[in-house]
């Protein structure tokens, strides 16, 4: 799966050579604005890195999302969509331990709303998220995803 | 003055941890120690793989793209269209969540509608044209289908709840 990043910025860097070679000067003031926005979010990407190592530590995914299939009723849910904020891990390792959690037979509706927090629901780069669009879209975006995880793993669960 | 304080909190968050970790060392040196030399950090650099390309990108789409080009096929009068591209934008580029940020703050000071920047946010963090391949692979095209279609009418209420939300750019 690392082929999909080194394809990515193998891309972009030719991309960039290209236009170096075709206008130097414009190249360069992009390089530095490029530098610019990563120097906004690089002391709280440090920040977050420790708090990723750490959490990983403390709970492990695979150990916690066994444990939903023991809560029954709507706490289920509940404890899924509150889970899946904690986590922070690509899509391609999600989707595998919510296929392991499905063939294991826990209920599709929890499996859904586990995995749609997990993928829009990310607690500790909220900080990122305030520091470039403020703690008002910060909020809002976050408090509706969480309530929007709940409710589409409820319509999964009836409908699939 | 602003970007000064700023520094400040973040300087005062590294302390905190830094003295969290003391204290972490001093009562359970072992816990520390699988922390830092047996955790998997493939999962850390997967988050970072992406860092280098992107924000080059980032960089490039700054300096190509004038504001009159942005405001006018993602700004306040794009309609329709401009409501696909920035969905289809946010979707199309790979990397991990949290680089949404940066890309929406630079897209956003150039005059894209608040309406379009959830949406881009929004498609970024719920569908990733690269990584459906798994949910598929591992969900099923049944569970695969059900998801985006509820998700996809979410983000675009949510987007219509973002317009009316009075949010303000913090100064960087």
């Amino acid at each position: 799966m690392m082929n999909g990043a080194w394809m990515f910025n193998i891309v972009v860097f030719v991309i960039f050579l290209v236009y170096f070679f075709y206008r130097k000067n414009n190249a360069i003031a992009a390089l530095k604005l490029a530098w610019k926005s990563f120097k906004i979010i690089l002391p709280l990407l440090l920040i977050i890195i420790i708090l990723i190592l750490f959490i990983d530590k403390v709970f492990s995914l695979e150990k916690v999302s066994s444990n939903l299939s023991s809560i029954s009723g709507w706490k289920g849910y509940i404890a899924a969509v509150g889970l899946g904020s904690l986590f922070h891990i690509p899509h391609f390792i999600a989707f595998p331990i919510g296929g392991k959690l499905l063939s294991g037979g826990l209920n599709v509706g929890v499996i859904a709303a586990f995995l749609s927090s997990l993928i829009m629901v990310h607690l500790f780069t909220i900080p990122i998220e305030i520091r470039e669009l403020g703690w008002k879209f910060a909020i809002v975006r976050n408090g509706l995803s969480l309530c929007f995880a709940l409710i589409i793993g409820l319509f999964l669960g009836v409908i699939y | 003055m602003i970007h000064k304080t700023k520094n400040r909190h973040h300087k005062f968050l590294l302390l905190l941890i830094v003295i969290a970790i003391a204290i972490i060392a001093f009562i359970r040196p072992e816990f520390l120690k699988t922390v830092f030399f047996e955790s998997n950090f493939s999962d850390i650099f997967m988050l970072l793989a992406y860092l280098p390309g992107f924000f080059i990108l980032v960089g490039l789409i700054e300096v190509w793209l004038p504001e009159s080009f942005i405001q006018k096929h993602l700004g306040k009068h794009s309609g329709l269209k401009g409501a696909l591209y920035a969905f289809f934008i946010g979707a199309a580029i790979p990397g991990p969540f949290y680089l949404a940020f940066p890309m929406a703050a630079m897209l956003w000071k150039k005059g894209v509608s608040k309406f379009n920047l959830s949406l881009f946010v929004g498609a970024w963090s719920c569908l990733k044209f690269g990584e459906e391949i798994f949910e598929l692979q591992f969900l099923g095209l049944r569970f695969l289908l059900l998801r985006v279609f509820l998700t996809v009418p979410f983000i675009v209420l949510m987007s219509f709840i973002m317009k009316k939300v009075h949010f303000e750019k913090s100064e960087n």
